[in-house]
């Protein structure tokens, strides 16, 4: 089996290990949402940009695999402590010790997330090569900036199509 | 009466300015002075001697240069500011100019001009500038890490239901285009894999966006 495709095989079976974490947060939904998305296409594009090894590919997917469910369920978590916040806000009967609550556990899941990302990025770069370190760097800027950029444009076709 | 006061009355007297009362006053004093006495002699002498100098006709352009070699003169006579505020204003201006070491006339066109080159230059870097400014509008996700960009989209999308189903789309679209890049390349032959965009069923459950659950930001 080629390097490229046992990387394809790791990922996508990754992938399917997924459905089952994210539909733990989303109980609602089917298919995968926009987090899956991006974790895939990020993954694929990191692999190539790297250039990754069969031995680093083998030695960074599982942990990439869990670094990924957790974020995702911080995120999650996050995301619907937020969006409760913004309800509270509206309500003026919320005593200050509820926002006090509410705030520290936004800030706690925020800095989860960071700490996770932290950790896993301090992982990677003790498989990867400095060249690879080196483009890794790159790499995430060009990705999160292409996301925004697609955001971009999907918002501004929402707003043409409206 | 002083001998200053005096000699100056003994100048005014050979330059025919001195008054009667002057005179009588003057008079009084070099018949009781000796040292005035013979500087009206001396003063009387130095007159006769250059009323005998024959008039000579200079170019205006030696009077040109020999009034900027008296202003120079003056200007390094001048010890302070003090000095200095007693001459005319172009003579202080020349002053001023000399503490830098560098003589400056004025040219209109080369003021003209070097307006017009700071015109243009300021014109230049408000474009650069402002074009700069316009390119660095977008540095959030340089400084965000992936986490955090994506928190931002996810708040940004759980208040734009269709963006939302659009970027998921286009996600999806990209992650099909480049899976068939690389098996046209040949490098994806060994899997057992196929994502066909046409029949729904064939897709794997991953890649299906339908039902986001919008509530939860993405």
């Amino acid at each position: 089996m080629r390097k490229s495709g046992l990387i394809y095989l790791v990922i996508i079976l990754l992938l399917a290990s997924f459905s089952e974490v994210y539909g733990q947060g989303h109980p609602a939904r089917r298919g995968r949402n926009v987090r899956e998305n991006m974790f895939v296409l990020r993954t694929l594009r990191m692999t190539q940009a790297l250039d990754l090894t069969e031995a680093q590919t083998a030695a960074i997917f599982p942990e990439l695999n869990r670094a990924e469910k957790e974020k995702a369920q911080l995120q999650a978590d996050l995301a619907r402590e937020i969006r409760e916040l913004r309800q509270l806000i509206n309500n003026e009967k919320v005593e200050d010790r509820e926002f006090e609550d509410r705030v520290a556990k936004i800030l706690d899941l925020r800095e989860k997330i960071k700490r996770r990302e932290s950790e896993f990025e301090k992982f990677l770069f003790t498989q990867l090569t400095s060249a690879q370190k080196a483009r890794y760097i790159i790499f995430d800027i060009d990705f999160n900036r292409g996301m925004m950029e697609r955001m971009g444009r999907a918002r501004l076709a929402g707003k043409e199509n409206k | 009466m002083k001998c200053e006061q005096a000699q100056k009355l003994i100048s005014d007297r050979l330059d025919g300015k001195l008054g009667w009362w002057g005179r009588k006053r003057l008079d009084r004093h070099l018949t009781a002075c000796e040292v005035c006495r013979d500087y009206v002699l001396a003063q009387e002498i130095i007159q006769r001697e250059a009323l005998k100098t024959e008039e000579v006709d200079y170019p205006p352009e030696w009077w040109r240069q020999f009034e900027q070699a008296l202003q120079e003169k003056l200007i390094q006579s001048a010890p302070d500011e003090e000095a200095i505020s007693v001459l005319p204003a172009d003579i202080k201006e020349n002053k001023n100019n000399n503490k830098k070491g560098r003589s400056w006339t004025f040219r209109p066109h080369a003021l003209q001009a070097a307006s017009l080159l700071v015109v243009v230059a300021a014109t230049l870097f408000l474009i650069i500038y402002i074009g700069r400014s316009k390119n660095e509008e977008l540095p959030l996700p340089l400084i965000l890490s992936y986490e955090d960009s994506y928190f931002n989209l996810s708040q940004l999308l759980a208040e734009d239901e269709e963006a939302a189903s659009d970027l998921a789309r286009s996600l999806e679209e990209a992650i099909l285009q480049e899976t068939i890049f690389f098996e046209s390349e040949g490098e994806f032959l060994d899997i057992d894999y196929n994502y066909e965009t046409e029949n729904s069923s064939a897709q794997p459950e991953g890649l299906q966006v339908e039902n986001i659950n919008f509530e939860e930001g993405l």
